[in-house]
């Protein structure tokens, strides 16, 4: 095995253990934000198949204003030391919407996207 | 003042400075903005308070890293919850070195949600900010600086280095020595629970 087929079979399996704590944390995320009665998704690389070791976990939360912190701190508290950025659904202009809710997925959904990763 | 603390010190006028700033600008130019009664004036008020918030807080953590460099060897996270625990390793009392809480669980809970407007205010472009809450959060940082400020400083001119327990000499070579109560750690952190190992917020005394 050359040093380059090494590297990325290292790299591979970086990527598939990453990716497997990813989707064990944004579950977790998505069901605690869930019981508060949001609705809430994981957005971006994850959701799209584009994750990568250097990927974070994108939320969009569907809250109002004055709970945007709770629904934070639900999130926070899963996702500990890994990377993570939360927008509210709220805060999303309306023609920015399509774009960043493409591919959108809720708990059930990543599971499925991970099935077939 | 002990020379170690001459780096935090220095943080703390830099963060009264900007906070000054800050309170400056809501009295000066924020009035005649608002007069304008304009949307994008409404914005542009939203967008320098998010800013100010976040360079009061950014300093305000900046304050904090230093002291507890001092007094604690550092943050005990260096991953993507070192935001998170840094106000909360504030909040508590060292039971290792026998220090006492930096700021009360009040400030430590204004701070947290400080933090959390960041967190958004960081995610959201400015035009999307909510008015009402941008000033909810600007009240709340004007409201708790003067007090997270007298409390570092407060510590920091009680602290006193020959009483940490790592430093003191062995009880054999000097005798009777008042040993430092212990106190014990208020952050709940459930080691047992999977995915909320994360948790960092201390308890309410």
């Amino acid at each position: 095995m050359s040093v380059y087929s090494r590297v990325a079979t290292g790299s591979a399996e970086v990527l598939a253990e990453r990716q497997r704590v990813a989707v064990r944390k944004a579950v977790g995320a998505l069901d605690a934000v869930g019981k508060l009665g949001f609705r809430v998704w994981v957005v971006g690389s994850l959701a799209k198949g584009r994750f990568n070791v250097h990927s974070d976990i994108d939320f969009v939360v569907d809250c109002p204003t004055n709970r945007e912190y709770d629904a934070f701190r639900a999130i926070e508290r899963i996702m500990g030391d890994f990377p993570f950025h939360m927008v509210p659904f709220q805060r999303l202009e309306q023609d920015a919407i399509p774009f960043m809710m493409e591919g959108a997925l809720d708990a059930s959904g990543i599971l499925v996207r991970q099935a077939k990763d | 003042m002990h020379p170690e603390f001459s780096f935090a010190k220095r943080k703390i006028e830099e963060v009264k400075t900007e906070f000054a700033f800050a309170c400056e600008a809501e009295l000066s130019v924020i009035p005649s903005m608002l007069a304008q009664e304009t949307a994008v004036a409404i914005k542009s008020v939203s967008a320098l308070r998010a800013s100010s918030i976040e360079g009061v807080y950014t300093g305000l953590e900046g304050v904090l890293k230093e002291v507890l460099s001092v007094v604690d060897d550092g943050v005990s996270s260096a991953g993507d919850s070192w935001h998170a625990r840094l106000i909360a390793q504030a909040a508590d009392a060292n039971s290792q070195s026998g220090r006492s809480a930096i700021i009360t669980a009040d400030v430590y809970a204004a701070l947290d949600r400080l933090r959390a407007f960041r967190h958004i205010e960081r995610n959201v472009y400015r035009h999307l900010l909510r008015h009402e809450s941008v000033r909810e959060n600007f009240d709340l940082m004007k409201g708790v600086f003067p007090t997270f400020i007298q409390q570092v400083e407060e510590f920091i001119e009680g602290y006193r280095f020959d009483e940490r327990q790592n430093d003191i000499p062995n009880e054999s070579a000097a005798g009777e020595i008042d040993r430092p109560v212990a106190v014990e750690p208020t952050t709940e952190i459930d080691q047992n629970a999977d995915e909320a190992s994360d948790d960092v917020a201390p308890r309410k005394p």
